[in-house]
């Protein structure tokens, strides 16, 4: 009677593959779309690999004031969701219940395509606390690019387009340095990476050319120490480079836990966390030699992999039993490990990794946040004590954290869906109330890539086989 | 050009067709299907792994299909509960209405909840054993044979598949009926 079953489903799939040939497109189109969305993927991922800053900086002002050209009328105020959450009965596994309420906004939420020029020298006059975004979108059909610029959000959520010299369209940004026109790109045609001058156009040589070859690179950052230097993870190395390319420092390129970032550096931009299969690791940035890292079970050095900084502590992910190595997907527990000395201490209010997007030090709590495909909204967590406190919830769950800015989130919210189209949009999250508010977003679009830089805090690890 | 791109090529060019049945087995439609090959793709390729073999990779597309699937299934149902509406796996329709209706598979499929159609589509399929479904889905060997005699219960009631005859070798079915 299964065999009855299993004919039936293979009859089905044999039909279904048969129509499916009958109807396929241009294969080399296809091709050509998917790997156009592969590559911005890999970019947000590769450009978001710093660490966890608690910067104390003016953030984003409490009211947003838009600009728009012209502005005849102040905007009349937009309701957000907000969302209170009663108290989970689990320590483990949080539930919360959400009731949402409505909060009105100052202002309704700038847009991208209504954005003035950028003033002159308004680059170089900014910091840690404004955001550079590279968008780009597309409409109903794939191939048909609508939209690439570069756009300069300052602290208070003015947008200004960025004069570029050379067309967006033909790079993606991996980072920007704070106070000056200098980012990292990447290709979207070829394997190459280098520093470019947004304003004059003026480019760096290609820190890497061609994929499968010893310098290929995989992860590129800037330092972020007050230096211009560069961090680049490469297939077989990882180094500290200056941006002509020049080798400063080098260390072997250890072999890295599935879905892991192999390299995570702090918020000071000194000293680097190093996914390894045979344990985690730290170096200094300034000369990649070894900074003292315990473990948190010396017996099982492989079982655990970093997911990011918090404060001087590294967090860890270890998966939990006899298990020697860490598995995706399999029970886990959470741990703090402090650099340059100190006991590791767990973490055991931690939600499942699989809902866990990431933890921050917000103010003086240590705040976990459960959002992306497998939460219908994200929701946010005190998770310094015993038990998780759940703080608020409400708001997009298809969000990347970028930036910790004044007590709040800077989030990049990119939906998915499989019919479009959709909004994208810098969004600004209070994880104390779950309060969610648009910075400034995009038209709606079928597909859109979104980086927004400098991108100081990595993207939460892959948690799940297919994810 | 980079080597995940010629894999990538390849898989389009070789497996399409295959891995877009295969989502049709979860979503039935084959343009929902066709769309979820695609973000499958591209979440098996975004990955920092090296995909060096298209045998290796269509694995991985395959693990891709299913967890998209179940994610957006988990969204959906939330949000249904949320709002009170209706279970989305429907009511299962009366063996004697089955027995005389035309069903296809495709629609039988469609009765059955996600978690219930991806652990029939893993066993009676794939071929795997129990063990195996459990670790795919991240559930536990006793939910997986729970979902498994739902899930075919329905199925058989649906497409009229005899379970006291085992010498009944054909399915009195409709087959190949999609709904695009």
């Amino acid at each position: 009677m299964t065999d009855d079953l299993s004919v039936a489903l293979r009859g089905f799939a044999e039909s279904e593959r048969r129509a499916a040939v009958e109807s396929a497109p241009d294969p080399t189109g296809e091709s050509t779309m998917l790997a156009r969305r592969v590559t911005r993927r890999r970019t947000v991922r590769a450009g978001a690999t710093a660490l966890v800053a608690v910067v104390a900086v003016a953030g984003l002002a409490a009211g947003v004031q838009a600009v728009r050209r012209p502005e005849p009328a102040v905007p009349p105020p937009t309701p957000v969701t907000t969302s209170s959450v009663t108290p989970s009965p689990s320590p483990v596994e949080p539930t919360p219940t959400a009731t949402p309420t409505s909060t009105p906004t100052n202002a309704a939420p700038a847009s991208f395509d209504s954005a003035p020029p950028m003033p002159p020298g308004m680059l170089a006059e900014s910091d840690e606390g404004w955001t550079l975004v590279r968008f780009e979108s597309w409409a109903t059909d794939e191939s048909v690019l609508e939209h690439a610029r570069v756009y300069l959000v300052d602290p208070d959520g003015r947008v200004f387009v960025v004069p570029s010299a050379t067309d967006p369209a033909s790079w993606y940004v991996l980072d920007w340095l704070p106070g000056t026109s200098s980012v990292l790109v990447e290709s979207t045609t070829l394997s190459e990476t280098w520093v470019l001058d947004l304003l004059s156009g003026e480019a760096g040589p290609v820190l890497e050319r061609g994929a499968q070859t010893p310098t290929y690179v995989e992860e590129a950052r800037f330092a972020h120490d007050g230096t211009d230097d560069l961090l680049l993870v490469r297939a077989s190395d990882i180094v500290r480079a200056a941006p002509d390319g020049t080798v400063l420092a080098t260390m072997p390129r250890p072999a890295t836990h599935e879905g892991a970032t192999a390299l995570l550096v702090d918020g000071t931009g000194t000293r680097a966390a190093v996914n390894d299969v045979t344990g985690v690791r730290a170096v200094r940035t300034d000369d990649l030699s070894a900074a003292p890292l315990p473990l948190p079970d010396p017996r099982r050095p492989g079982a655990c992999r970093a997911w990011s900084w918090v404060g001087d502590d590294v967090l860890q992910e270890c998966t939990t039993g006899a298990a020697d190595d860490f598995q995706i997907g399999a029970p886990s527990e959470f741990w703090l490990v402090p650099v340059d000395g100190g006991q590791p201490r767990a973490v055991p209010a931690m939600p499942e990794a699989t809902r866990l997007g990431g933890v921050w030090l917000v103010g003086d709590r240590l705040v976990a946040g459960t959002f992306g495909p497998t939460e219908s909204e994200a929701a946010w967590w005190d998770v310094g004590g015993a038990t998780p406190t759940p703080l608020g919830a409400g708001g997009p769950q298809q969000i990347r954290v970028v930036a910790v800015q004044d007590g709040r989130l800077l989030t990049v919210e990119q939906p998915y869906s499989l019919h479009g189209p959709v909004v994208s949009a810098l969004v600004s999250v209070d994880p104390l109330t779950g309060t969610a508010r648009r910075v400034v977003e995009g038209a709606p679009a079928k597909m859109t890539s979104f980086g927004a830089f400098p991108h100081v805090l990595p993207v939460g690890p892959q948690t799940d086989y297919g994810e | 050009m980079a080597h995940w791109r010629t894999v990538l090529d390849q898989m389009v060019r070789d497996r399409r067709s295959a891995l877009v049945a295969y989502a049709c087995l979860f979503v039935v439609d084959r343009r929902d299907a066709e769309d979820l090959v695609h973000e499958a793709l591209v979440r098996t390729f975004a990955r920092p792994r090296v995909v060096t073999d298209p045998h290796a990779a269509e694995g991985y597309v395959r693990q891709a299909i299913r967890t998209v699937y179940l994610d957006q299934a988990r969204r959906r149902r939330t949000r249904q509960e949320k709002a009170h509406l209706l279970d989305p796996g429907g009511p299962v329709p009366p063996a004697d209405d089955a027995a005389t209706a035309s069903a296809d598979v495709g629609a039988a499929l469609a009765l059955l909840t996600p978690r219930e159609r991806a652990c029939v589509v893993l066993r009676y399929f794939d071929d795997l054993p129990v063990a195996d479904v459990a670790a795919a889905l991240q559930i536990s060997e006793g939910a997986t044979k729970r979902y498994l005699a739902d899930g075919t219960r329905k199925l058989r009631t649906t497409l009229g598949v005899d379970p006291a005859d085992p010498g009944h070798s054909s399915v009195d079915v409709h087959l190949g009926r999609s709904r695009s």
